[in-house]
This record gives structure tokens, C-alpha cells and sequence, in this order.
């Protein structure tokens, strides 16, 4: 897991590298570097090269930021929160169960990929592509019959309508409040120093 | 006879019109062990499916504790509460992040207040030996532990009377024993428990009452003995006859001697089969009670290594955790009747609540066969000795 998120943040990072070297070179102002292409000058500039430093470091600290958040919070977790700030319950239900029941239909689908493929099912264009009509249809098939067998289990254990969280989440305690409030103003007196 | 549930005249079809059940009518004795046996497709699924108010038939009746079932919100709460459900597959019925979220579902959907809730959690986490696994997400577990899990879901939910579906399918073997202890421990403490199964070995060995099913009509309900005597309902059920059941029948023939009482185990073949072998005279059958885990280790080494076991789930775990040396950790009840049988003392480590299932069970052996067995059951296992 936590390569995978590094993975992601490269991933991203990568792109907004190629955005933000455009940046650096397309902005007006004191030159510190040119290169005369084809009699233009292309080149970087002070202030092209600060505001391509505040979108970098930018885009990262928001990445970082949500992605922390994403996987260090359960999705039940965070439907459940949403749902004290309003948002509808039926939104959030069908969420949570669209979430659960995605990662099974994953599971299934690549276990049928493979068992395909053990069959010559990926030998040749023509093949893959019918090979691969055939699984869709399958796998929206079996999530239908999937989901009747999951609705039976929940009814047995009374579902209501719902989906209660055991564990809750740790509360809001005045010690955050004060951390978050410090880690502001750090950071405020940083950038104006 | 007082039957808990009872269908009478049940048939019910799935949307694509082939029927189910063609009027099933039949009766479930509480405190009983029921075994629902039949091939793959003759209805088992959905009449447990109807037993629980899930699926409403589409005619006859089904009725629990002589009541007929309603199907409003409130009288399904409560028939819910009191007869679980434990689906074949774990993964139709888990669908929690984490194993205590799943297995937590049932009990505060009950609306019990949070510490209730943590205490069935724990101990329904306890019985199945998952308690270890509180925190784990569920897709990271292997099929024997979901299978617990799925069973723990239905335990929280403290019902009278539990229906499991094929609770042995995809076990390996020793899951499949500790599946089983697991039923007797349940059955021995008041709950009502069905299986339904294709393994007529296991319905043979384990059940009470049997009801056969084939093509969604039941074909026999009664005695295990009753059943397999019918063989031309076996045939038409496409199963065959438990192998004990063979073998016993072979030695009727070939010796002449009485075919009953029918050998349902291996310690009681031993007795049918070698009586003539057997010449020591027996030992005594020791019932330890573990009370708050006091345990004299002292005590067990005047045993021999094979012949220690341990029985129910709390004498499992509190001897995993001490690090007890036992040899038999399923199946251990078997292995003390061979043993004792055979002039040997045996050590059998249990809680209070099951000493007398275990008791009655090697009286009941000594009943049948006056084999001459002794139990004997000690309070505690704080032989004097060690400090």
C-alpha cells in the first residue's frame, strides 16, 4: 500500500512537471537564462521561475494531503461523517455498497480474466476482443445475481437501511484544535520571514 | 413432539418460473440436531431462505413456535433475531471493511447499546477462535477464516436456533471437525442447530433427525437409521450410503451378528468390530474442568503425550494460549473413548459447562457396548504438586 501511493504521487508529480516547466518559460519578466531558437528567445525568467516553484510545491502538498487522507480513512468512515454535514442517506449507502461490491467485481472479473487466458481466450486481436465482450457480459450478470444473494445475507442480520460504524472514529479533541491552530500560524510566519 | 419451525405445504418458484419447493412440509424439533440432506439444486437454500423470512412463500405456511410468520418490519426484527442464517459462501454474507464491523452488523442493526454489542462481538469472536483477527480486513483473510467470521456474524445476533448451509463445503478436514465440536458445543448449550449437506458421512456421524430433500419435496424426515435403511430413497436422492453404515451391514452379513445397535463413530465400530480383541480391561476417562484458566501443568505430564486432548472452544483457546502440551485438539473425545477402550488413562481438558456432554458421551458408549469405561470428572485441574 504505501508503494502504491508513492507510485501515485510520482505519477502525478511527473505530469505536473511537464506543466510546470511550461510555466517556468512562458512568463514575462527579468531573464536569467535565454536561448535564441530560430531568431526567438526563449527563456526563463525570475518571476516565471518563482510562480513555477509555488504550483509545484502546491499541487504537491494538496496531493499528499488528499491521498493521506484517502487511505487512512474508511470509506464508511467518511460517508458516515458526510452524512452529519447533510448529505443524504440513500447517497451515502448506495456509496458505501457501490465501493464494497466494486473491489469483489474487481476480484471476480480478474479471476475470470485469468481462467479466460488459460483458455487461449487473449490469442490474436480478434479473440481478445471477443474474449473480452463475453466477460463483461458475465461479470454485469453475476453482479446482479451477486447482489440479490447479498441483499438476502444482509436481511437475515436485520439491515434496516443503513450502515452503522462499530468502531468510531476518534473525535475532535481541543488538542487538535490547538495543533492545527499552531501548524497555521508555523506556516504563516515561515512564508512571511 | 413440539417442533420450533414447521412448514406446511410450502412451494415457491424463482423468477424464471422453475419451482423450488413443491409443497415442503416438515418439522424441526428444538434441542435437536436436524440435518437437511440432498443434492446440489433440491430446494435446501431456499427453504432456509424461507425459515428466516427472507424469501416469502408463494403458498403454505411456515410457522415458528406454532405461531405463523408475519412479514412486517417488527415480527421479521424479532424472527431474525432468534433463528440465524449462515450462508454457504462467506463472501454473499461479509461485507464489512474489517472483521469486528461485520461481525458487529447484526447486533446494533438489534438497536443494543454499545457495550452489549461488544460483548456478543467478543464473544462470538471467541467461540470461533477469530478473536486474534478483531481488526483484519475481511478480503485478507482465507476461506476457513471468512467461513468463521460469516458464522460469528450469526452467533452475535444470540439466536435460539441456528441454519447453516453447507457450513463443511471447501473445508479442509480439520476445519471441518472443529466445524462440527463447534455444533455440539452449541447444541449442548440450548441452541437448535440445522444443517444442510450433501455428506451423508457427516449426516450419518452427527445428526438426531434427518429430512431428505430431492428436486425442492422431501422424500423422508426422521431417524438417521431410518433413512439409510430406505435405500431405494437414497437412489432416487442420487446419494449413497454412509461407509460406517457399509462396513456394519458387510459384518452382519459375513458374521451374523446383529446389525443394531448401528457403530455412528470410530470408537464405536471399534467396540461392534473387535470385541473379542479388546482384553484390558478399560481405563478411566478424566474430565478436567478449566475454571479461569487455573491449570496444574504438573498434572498433565502424568499423562502420555497422545493421550491429552482438549474439547470446546474455550479449553482450545486457554490451552493454545498457555502453551499446554496437547496432543488432540480435535476429534479429541473419539480419541480418549479409543484409548481408554483400550486399558489407557485419557486426560480431557473442557470447560465446566461441557463436562457433562462429555460425560454423557462415554456413558453413552458404556451404555451400548458395557465397555466399562470410567469418567470421571475433576473440578479443577490443581492437582497438588507444583507451586
Amino acid at each position: 500500500m504505501p508503494s502504491f501511493i508513492i507510485f501515485l504521487i510520482g505519477g502525478v508529480m511527473a505530469f505536473s512537471l511537464a506543466g510546470v516547466f511550461i510555466i517556468a518559460l512562458t512568463q514575462a519578466g527579468q531573464p536569467i537564462l535565454g536561448i535564441a531558437v530560430a531568431g526567438a528567445t526563449i527563456g526563463v525568467t525570475e518571476e516565471g521561475l518563482s510562480l513555477a516553484t509555488l504550483v509545484f510545491l502546491r499541487t504537491f502538498a494538496g496531493l499528499f494531503v488528499m491521498l493521506f487522507f484517502a487511505a487512512s480513512t474508511p470509506i464508511p468512515h467518511i460517508f458516515n461523517s458526510l452524512k452529519s454535514v447533510g448529505l443524504p442517506d440513500y447517497i451515502a449507502e448506495v456509496t458505501i455498497m457501490i465501493y464494497r461490491y466494486s473491489f469483489m467485481m474487481l476480484e471476480q472479473s480478474s479471476q475470470m480474466l485469468r481462467a479466460a487466458g488459460c483458455r487461449m481466450g487473449f490469442s490474436g486481436w480478434r479473440n481478445s476482443m471477443r474474449t473480452m465482450g463475453m466477460l463483461a457480459a458475465n461479470v454485469f450478470i453475476r453482479s446482479l445475481e451477486f447482489a440479490e444473494r447479498s441483499q438476502y445475507a444482509m436481511q437475515s442480520r436485520n439491515f434496516g437501511g443503513g450502515f452503522p460504524v462499530y468502531r468510531k472514529p476518534a473525535g475532535m479533541t481541543p488538542a487538535w484544535g490547538l495543533i492545527s491552530i499552531l501548524a497555521l500560524a508555523g506556516v504563516y510566519l515561515v512564508g512571511n520571514a | 413432539m413440539a417442533f420450533i419451525i414447521e412448514t406446511r405445504g410450502l412451494a415457491y418458484s424463482y423468477e424464471n418460473g422453475e419451482p423450488a419447493l413443491k409443497g415442503v412440509t416438515l418439522g424441526i424439533s428444538g434441542g435437536k440436531k436436524t440435518v437437511i440432506l440432498g443434492p446440489n439444486g433440491s430446494g435446501k437454500s431456499t427453504l432456509f431462505l424461507h425459515m428466516n423470512g427472507v424469501l416469502r412463500p408463494g403458498k403454505g405456511t411456515i410457522l415458528f413456535r406454532g405461531e405463523p410468520l408475519r412479514y412486517d418490519n417488527k415480527s421479521l426484527a424479532s424472527l431474525r433475531q432468534k433463528v440465524g442464517l449462515v450462508f454457504q459462501n462467506p463472501d454473499d454474507q461479509i461485507f464489512a471493511s474489517t472483521v469486528e464491523e461485520d461481525v458487529a452488523f447484526g447486533p446494533i442493526n438489534l438497536g443494543l447499546p454499545g457495550a452489549d454489542v461488544e460483548e456478543r462481538v467478543k464473544a462470538a469472536l471467541d467461540i470461533v477462535d477469530m478473536a486474534g483477527f478483531r481488526g483484519r480486513p475481511t478480503q485478507q483473510l482465507s476461506f476457513g477464516q471468512r467461513k468463521r467470521v460469516a458464522l460469528a456474524g450469526a452467533l452475535a445476533m444470540d439466536p435460539e436456533m441456528l441454519l447453516m448451509d453447507e457450513p463443511t463445503a471447501g473445508l479442509d478436514a480439520q476445519m471441518v471437525r472443529e466445524i462440527l465440536e463447534l455444533t455440539e458445543e452449541l447444541d449442548y448449550k440450548g441452541k437448535t442447530i440445522v444443517i444442510s449437506t450433501h455428506d451423508v458421512d457427516l449426516a450419518y456421524e452427527w445428526a438426531d433427525d434427518v429430512i431428505l430433500m430431492s428436486e425442492g419435496s422431501v422424500l423422508f424426515s426422521g431417524t438417521v437409521d431410518g433413512l439409510f435403511e430406505a435405500e431405494e430413497l437414497l437412489h432416487k436422492a442420487r446419494l449413497t450410503r454412509p461407509i460406517l453404515y457399509s462396513l456394519n451391514l458387510q459384518r452382519h452379513l459375513r458374521t451374523g451378528h446383529p446389525e443394531c445397535p448401528r457403530p455412528r463413530t470410530v470408537p464405536e465400530c471399534c467396540q461392534a468390530f473387535f470385541r473379542k480383541e479388546i482384553t484390558n480391561e478399560a481405563g478411566t476417562f478424566y474430565i478436567a474442568c478449566l475454571n479461569n484458566g487455573n491449570l496444574d501443568v504438573g498434572a498433565l505430564q502424568k499423562f502420555r503425550k497422545h493421550n491429552r486432548g482438549a474439547y470446546g472452544s474455550y479449553a482450545k483457546r486457554v490451552s493454545r494460549e498457555l502453551g499446554l502440551e496437547i496432543h488432540h485438539y480435535f476429534n479429541s473425545i473419539e480419541h480418549g473413548l479409543i484409548k481408554t477402550s483400550m486399558g489407557e488413562d485419557y486426560l480431557l481438558i473442557t470447560e465446566p459447562s461441557l463436562a457433562g456432554l462429555v460425560k454423557s458421551k462415554v456413558e453413552e458408549l458404556d451404555r451400548r457396548y458395557s465397555c466399562k469405561i470410567k469418567a470421571m470428572i475433576i473440578d479443577d485441574v490443581r492437582v497438588s504438586g507444583r507451586q
